[in-house]
């Protein structure tokens, strides 16, 4: 993992890109790449390249970017790793181009000077990368399928800017601070900012599987290569098989552990880290692997304490264990630290500070994450939930008039009853998948945004953002059966807008990689075909022959006692409501200055 | 291509709005397509090889019904250009009619602030916007419904008379302005146009009078604003050194401009702002504030500044203290042939090659 920036002046008469704007981008992510950095101009000046680099394959100085290739025409800029780069090395290295270092930034490089575009849809891995043509005079932009790794980009009439995050790119001083109103409106319906939204109405993420080329007329529209929903669609129907899956996770893991540097693992006691902990064991009997657990004073002698189990799991498979135990007061210490790296509003991520922080301290630069399992073997409750919702409710909320009138009721009712607010929202909503997803993700329902936010921004807000628009196009575009459809909408909404993005601001800024073998398009490939039939982990269990302890455990991930620490912060919800409200309006008051901005405010 | 272009003015009519469809719809006919031109206003004199432009019409339901006869006559065209916000609803119709994609120009305020649901809706299904600087994209951006890179910039151009020379005597006499330095500004002094910011110059004058005894504000252009300036201009007791020059003749603008030591417009409002560009050409250095599309041409070009209103004075100063030296003229990037070549880009854009008809 690393931190890429681009400055290209398309336009004719755009000033040439500033070394100051370009270094103060770059080095604002001095965390995502503390072991190099460089920095490029094209011949003519009006392309200019950086990056920061966290040294992880082919550790020596050649493999350091900006990289240019052979023939010298493209100069790319990468974060991510590619995980079947040494195949494609070998297919390089037999078509007899000659290689100058081992690293997959030149595999990849090579790979689009000789293939272009078509090289992209054989990559397996989390990548973004920018890379500039300097025959064509044009930049392409990519991000892998699944969007693990961020791309941002900014274009305004003249220049297209580019960064991996959007702080960075708001640092150097040249973007509108603009607000855009479906970031606002989105983080307040979702808990984080939607893709491609930021909270900057210039600042846009290159869409997962797409490219962008930005030729003389700037950015053009996105293209699919390899996009997500696509990977869904299969014609293969089968039942599920234990025997795949488990060589399908084998693979995915053994991918994941290319490196020349130790790679570790984030372990709780929930079925996918230690899945992931199980498939290491098995590819390598005599490896010991680095595992990390959280701890926390207040769950001590708890069923909420994964300690034990995890010490469990982890003298199963001989493992070097840390335990890292995190206090309240060591949250309040971290906290303006935490907003400061958060790159966009986000009401969840602290648990994946405080486990970066640990694995930082143990001494990792790589780490394996257990993200994934829940979108890709039917793990949330909303694998139930949503197909059940929407089909008790479809009939209900077609009457017309039903759904506003519940909502009159259960708005008035609802408070005294302690009810969830989001009960008022069942009849207008729960018919539909889109509708259904957002009950169960939401955080507020568009109807309580108007307490929150001015009407016109609102309006404008809603309508930009298309939230059950883009979630019925989404639901279209999967598998008719609601096992997939919900995987699709996770992976796709919640995987990508909150986990991916919290768990890349959060292990950057303790210069972590953090890789997810569980989000992986041939794991996907795989296991698509047989969820129709899925029915919850017990699959991912059974193929990595898990305890009865570690499968039985009730679910809860890698949980904190957030909602009692922040209670001494200020953001106190109103009463009954979840507490990630009053986070969420903490984090990003309404009508305020974000408490994650950098620099400008970022509301009107 | 053919080309149908629905503009309210350009051949035969006054103002930068008519200057800018006068070079973009000569660019397209120099590029060989067959355009025509329906305006709201102006009779041409003389058009360019492969345009024609039909009988103005002023009326909103005249201008319908000479379209509608129009496209009974002929609708085979391939491109609807709609050269004014204001027509984008029409534009949409009749490219829906043709069966053809269209392409929206916007200038300045008119597509700052949101319009009308119609009118947004309209604009959802243009092929491509074209706005003549990066702050009217942005602000348009903001409120239309529009993705982002379906909006270019395709910024304003100087006509080549627009060139240094030396001062005309006749005007410098004209104004009582010998051996002053004189600070220019042009533009309409309309009460509805009133942050253009004559008013901020005329403040200023007593403390740049300190600085420059010599100093002479002239300004170019009238309207129903005048008399609020003339009665700032003497309540400030600077009245004497304010001329006002009315209107002024087209062949008289380019020496208005060299006679000049400095331009200066602190203007809020400009969707582009040309004179700067006519002034720079000029060889004049030109001032404007930052807020606004004004910071296109004055940072894009040597003798152009662009800054926050709380530094005017200081920059007003440093460039008459500087005047004196000519700037070269060069407006690299705002001729008409990079307006050409722009839109022979944009003409072969993907947006166009998918959308036009079969």
């Amino acid at each position: 993992m690393c931190g890429l920036n681009l400055i290209y002046a398309y336009h004719a008469v755009a000033p040439a890109p500033s070394e100051r704007e370009l270094l103060t981008t770059r080095d604002h992510m001095r965390a995502r790449g503390p072991d190099d950095e460089g920095a490029w101009f094209s011949a003519d000046g009006h392309c200019a390249l950086a990056h920061r680099r966290l040294a992880i394959i082919d550790l020596d100085h050649r493999a350091a970017q900006p990289m240019k290739s052979r023939c010298g025409r493209f100069v790319i800029v990468f974060n991510g790793e590619i995980y079947n780069y040494r195949q494609l090395r070998q297919e390089l290295l037999q078509a007899g181009v000659n290689l100058r270092t081992e690293s997959d930034t030149e595999v990849l490089l090579e790979l689009f000077a000789r293939d272009g575009e078509a090289a992209l849809s054989r990559l397996v891995g989390m990548f973004a990368f920018a890379i500039r043509d300097e025959r064509e005079k044009t930049v392409w932009l990519a991000r892998d399928s699944y969007g693990i790794k961020p791309l941002y980009y900014a274009d305004d009439g003249w220049t297209v800017r580019a960064a991996s995050q959007v702080k960075a790119l708001v640092a150097g001083g040249a973007i509108s601070a603009d607000p855009e109103p479906a970031g606002l409106v989105g983080f307040y319906l979702w808990g984080s900012v939607p893709e491609p939204f930021t909270l900057y109405q210039e600042i846009r993420a290159v869409p997962p599987g797409h490219v962008v080329r930005v030729g003389e007329l700037g950015a053009e529209q996105p293209r699919p290569f390899l996009d997500l929903p696509s990977l869904y669609r299969t014609d293969a129907s089968r039942q599920p098989d234990v025997e795949a899956v488990r060589g399908a996770v084998l693979e995915s893991v053994r991918r994941h552990l290319v490196a020349d540097v130790p790679v570790g693992l984030f372990l709780s006691a929930g079925i996918d880290s230690s899945a992931l902990l199980a498939a290491m064991h098995a590819i390598d009997p005599e490896r010991v692997t680095t595992a990390v657990t959280l701890g926390f004073s207040e769950y001590e002698g708890t069923a909420g304490d994964e300690v034990p189990l995890a010490r469990g799991i982890a003298a199963r498979y001989g493992t070097d264990h840390r335990v890292r135990t995190v206090h309240a007061e060591e949250f309040h210490q971290d906290l303006p630290r935490i907003l400061e790296a958060m790159d966009q509003p986000s009401i969840d991520g602290i648990n994946t500070w405080f486990v970066s922080k640990a694995a930082h301290e143990a001494g990792l630069k790589v780490v394996l994450s257990g993200v994934g399992g829940d979108e890709l073997f039917a793990g949330y409750p909303s694998f139930r939930d949503v197909p059940s919702w929407r089909a008790r409710l479809m009939v209900p909320a077609r009457i017309p008039g039903a759904g506003r009138a519940w909502q009159a009721v259960m708005t008035t009712l609802g408070p005294k009853l302690r009810a969830n607010p989001k009960l008022a929202g069942l009849l207008r909503h729960g018919g539909t998948w889109a509708g259904a997803y957002m009950l169960r993700r939401g955080l507020f329902l568009p109807h309580e945004l108007k307490a929150l936010l001015d009407p016109q921004l609102l309006e404008r807000g809603l309508e930009r953002l298309n939230a059950q628009g883009a979630m019925r196009s989404l639901t279209r575009s999967a598998p008719k059966n609601p096992v997939a459809r919900v995987s699709l909408l996770e992976s796709a909404l919640y995987m990508r807008n909150q986990l991916l993005r919290d768990a890349d601001w959060a292990s950057m800024a303790h210069s972590l990689e953090l890789r997810t073998p569980l989000v992986d398009v041939e794991l996907l490939r795989a296991v698509a075909p047989m969820q129709h039939a899925l029915t919850g982990k017990d699959i991912l269990a059974d193929a990595m022959d898990l305890e009865p302890q570690v499968r039985n455990r009730p679910k809860t991930g890698f949980t904190t006692p957030v909602g009692r620490w922040i209670e001494a912060e200020e953001s106190r919800g109103h009463a009954g409501e979840p507490w990630a409200r009053g986070w969420a309006r903490w984090v990003l008051p309404p009508g305020g200055n974000s408490q994650v901005s950098c620099g400008p405010a970022s509301q009107p | 291509m053919k080309i149908l272009a629905l503009v309210t003015d350009a051949f035969g009519g006054p103002g930068g709005i008519a200057a800018y469809n006068r070079h973009f719809l000569t660019a397209l006919a120099e590029q060989g397509h067959e355009v025509l031109v329906l305006p709201r206003y102006g009779e041409a004199a003389a058009l360019p090889a492969g345009l024609t432009q039909a009988q103005a019409r002023n009326g909103r339901l005249f201008y319908v019904y000479s379209l509608l006869r129009q496209l009974l006559r002929d609708r085979s065209f391939d491109l609807v250009w709609c050269g004014h916000i204001g027509m984008a609803a029409l534009a949409a119709r009749v490219a829906a009619v043709v069966g053809c994609p269209w392409w929206l120009q916007i200038h300045g305020i008119d597509a700052w602030t949101p319009c009308d649901r119609t009118r947004q809706s309209a604009i959802r299904s243009a092929s491509l916007v074209t706005a003549v600087s990066r702050y009217t994209r942005r602000r348009f951006l903001a409120w239309a419904p529009v993705p982002p890179d379906r909006v270019k910039v395709l910024p304003n151009v100087v006509e080549p008379c627009y060139t240094p020379g030396t001062k005309s005597q006749k005007l410098l006499q004209r104004y009582a302005a010998r051996d002053c330095k004189i600070l220019l500004t042009v533009g309409r002094i309309a009460k509805a146009e009133a942050y253009k910011g004559h008013d901020r110059i005329i403040r200023l004058m007593p403390r740049l009078l300190e600085r420059h005894t010599n100093l002479v504000y002239l300004i170019a252009g009238d309207g129903d604003g005048r008399p609020e300036l003339e009665r700032l201009a003497a309540e400030t007791g600077v009245e004497e050194q304010v001329r006002f020059a009315g209107n002024v003749a087209a062949d008289e603008l380019v020496d208005h401009y060299r006679i000049a030591d400095v331009f200066v417009m602190p203007s809020t409002g400009e969707g582009f702002g040309i004179v700067y560009l006519e002034a720079m050409a000029c060889g004049i250095p030109a001032i404007g504030l930052d807020t606004d599309g004004s910071i296109d041409p004055l940072g894009a070009l040597s003798n152009g500044r662009a800054v926050p209103e709380h530094l005017l004075f200081e920059t007003i100063c440093e460039s008459l203290d500087g005047a004196g030296s000519r700037a070269s003229g060069a407006v690299s990037g705002f001729q008409p042939t990079d307006l050409s070549t722009d839109v022979r880009r944009l003409l072969r854009n993907a947006a166009f090659s998918c959308a036009s008809k079969p």
